[in-house]
């Protein structure tokens, strides 16, 4: 199944391959002021604040951005809209319900996935250009680096057989729609699937334990 | 489909927060999800869960642009640059009444003068005069059009409102010349770094048309449209909408961006 190896990074048409760069040191313990604390401040109108904060997430928000929409441009303007909209909307976080990564990927990823689900990939999937493709968080440093919450989802995803995990990835970090797993991968849909509504029910049990 | 079975809600409310449902699928949901907050509740925890994943997520460095232009749109509004009293006077209609008056009694003043002049006054101090009568003439007609132009009195008049009934902009029509003069009152709390308001004729039967570009959105701004006669007669029966709308205006000839506020014509006359 030569599929399992997952689609490239997104590369520029120009200069080669985007520049990678090292994700800023996101353990809890390590940050000077949370990134829920720099959330309130922005709610209070501080805008060092959402400064700081987007010098702390949007490498990881802007390189998810891409990796969905395969698309510079497009990927700036949602990242810089979604800091906007975090700007005017930072009064309605609420760290009970969940990270203030999650908080703001969820709008960052919700608005990349509208794009690409109501009008296509501008640079559809190609399958011919895939590359080796580094898996999200593999090496031991970048585990290191996620906070607790990430690190215990990423235990749960561990816990998953390989195949339900390696397409649950490629519908969270490309976007792939089952249809497109099923044809990148060469599995029947259904199989596809059942693997996805499976491995959800699976996390969660696992993330609730 | 059951929506009411629990199991099935919470599955669909996954695969929406991961992005996974397309096409009618995922547009079934959406339209279900509008009406149910609970539901919007599932998907919202299931996207909070699933976002972690994100922090491992490739990280690639933004261009510098990126927040330059989000410091741009965060930046406070800068303080609205007080109308100064000089345009009010220019605007006001008292004051060109007054002006004109008073020019015109100058006038007359200087007419009595030079009729009653002295025997002693030289011929030059007369053509002197007379050139300085001229002058005073061509400036109060000036400014008996001027009166005009801002005592015209319209037919209709249009409050256009926003959603929370804000009186946004006023609109007088005269169907006799077919001019309709706006006025915008509120800034609406918009981004117009990119974008710009449009003026649309909204008929009764929903057909809706351009009138064209508002100038500017700082509170005060006014401007004039000479419409075709047939267009004015259209707008007296119709309602006006302002949208906003990418720079040089929405392309496809109908409001492509967010309609801000709508007023519909009224005749003064009531």
């Amino acid at each position: 199944m030569r599929g399992m190896k997952a689609v490239g990074l997104w590369q520029s048409s120009g200069d080669g391959v985007v520049s990678r760069v090292r994700r800023p040191a996101a353990s809890d313990a390590g940050r000077t002021q949370s990134r829920e604390a720099l959330l309130h401040a922005c709610a209070r109108g501080d805008r060092t604040a959402l400064h700081s904060l987007y010098k702390e997430t949007a490498p990881q928000l802007f390189g998810l951005a891409l990796r969905i929409l395969r698309n510079r441009e497009l990927a700036e303007e949602i990242v810089q809209d979604s800091f906007v909209l975090v700007w005017g909307n930072a009064h309605t976080f609420d760290p009970g319900r969940g990270a203030a990564m999650a908080w703001l990927a969820r709008i960052v990823r919700n608005r990349c996935i509208d794009l690409i689900r109501r009008r296509g990939r501008e640079t559809p999937l190609d399958h011919g250009t895939i590359e080796s493709w580094e898996d999200p968080a593999s090496s031991p440093a970048d585990l290191a680096a996620l906070s607790s919450d990430a690190r215990r989802l990423h235990d749960c995803l561990d816990e998953l057989e390989e195949c339900p995990r390696k397409v649950l990835k490629l519908v969270y970090y490309e976007g792939m729609t089952y249809q497109e797993v099923a044809v990148h991968l060469g599995v029947p849909l259904g199989t596809v699937k059942s693997w996805v509504r499976r491995s959800l029910i699976r996390l969660r049990g696992c993330l609730e334990r | 489909m059951n929506h009411v079975d629990p199991e099935l809600r919470d599955q669909l409310a996954a695969e929406y927060a991961l992005g996974a449902l397309n096409g009618p699928d995922r547009h079934r949901f959406e339209q279900l999800l509008s009406g149910d907050r609970d539901l919007r509740n599932l998907v919202e925890d299931w996207e909070l869960r699933l976002n972690l994943l994100a922090e491992s997520a490739p990280a690639v460095e933004p261009p510098a642009h990126v927040w330059s232009e989000i410091a741009r749109q965060i930046a406070p509004a800068p303080a609205p640059i007080p109308e100064g009293w000089l345009d009010r006077l220019w605007d006001s209609l008292g004051f060109w009444r007054a002006a004109a008056a008073l020019a015109a009694a100058t006038a007359a003043a200087l007419v009595l003068y030079v009729v009653f002049l002295p025997p002693s006054v030289v011929p030059d101090q007369i053509v002197a005069l007379d050139e300085r009568l001229a002058r005073i003439e061509d400036a109060t007609r000036g400014l008996a059009s001027r009166v005009e132009a801002v005592a015209a009195r319209p037919t209709h008049v249009a409050v256009l409102l926003d959603k929370d009934q804000r009186p946004m902009m006023t609109a007088d029509l005269d169907i006799a010349d077919g001019r309709l003069v706006l006025r915008l009152n509120l800034t609406p709390p918009r981004d117009f770094s990119a974008n710009m308001l449009e003026v649309w004729l909204v008929s009764p039967d929903g057909t809706r048309r351009s009138l064209g570009l508002f100038p500017s959105e700082r509170p005060g701004t006014t401007t004039a449209f000479v419409l075709p006669h047939d267009t004015a007669e259209a707008l007296a029966k119709a309602a006006l909408a302002v949208s906003l709308e990418p720079r040089g205006g929405s392309r496809i000839g109908q409001p492509s961006g967010p309609v801000l506020f709508t007023g519909a014509l009224m005749p003064v006359a009531l």
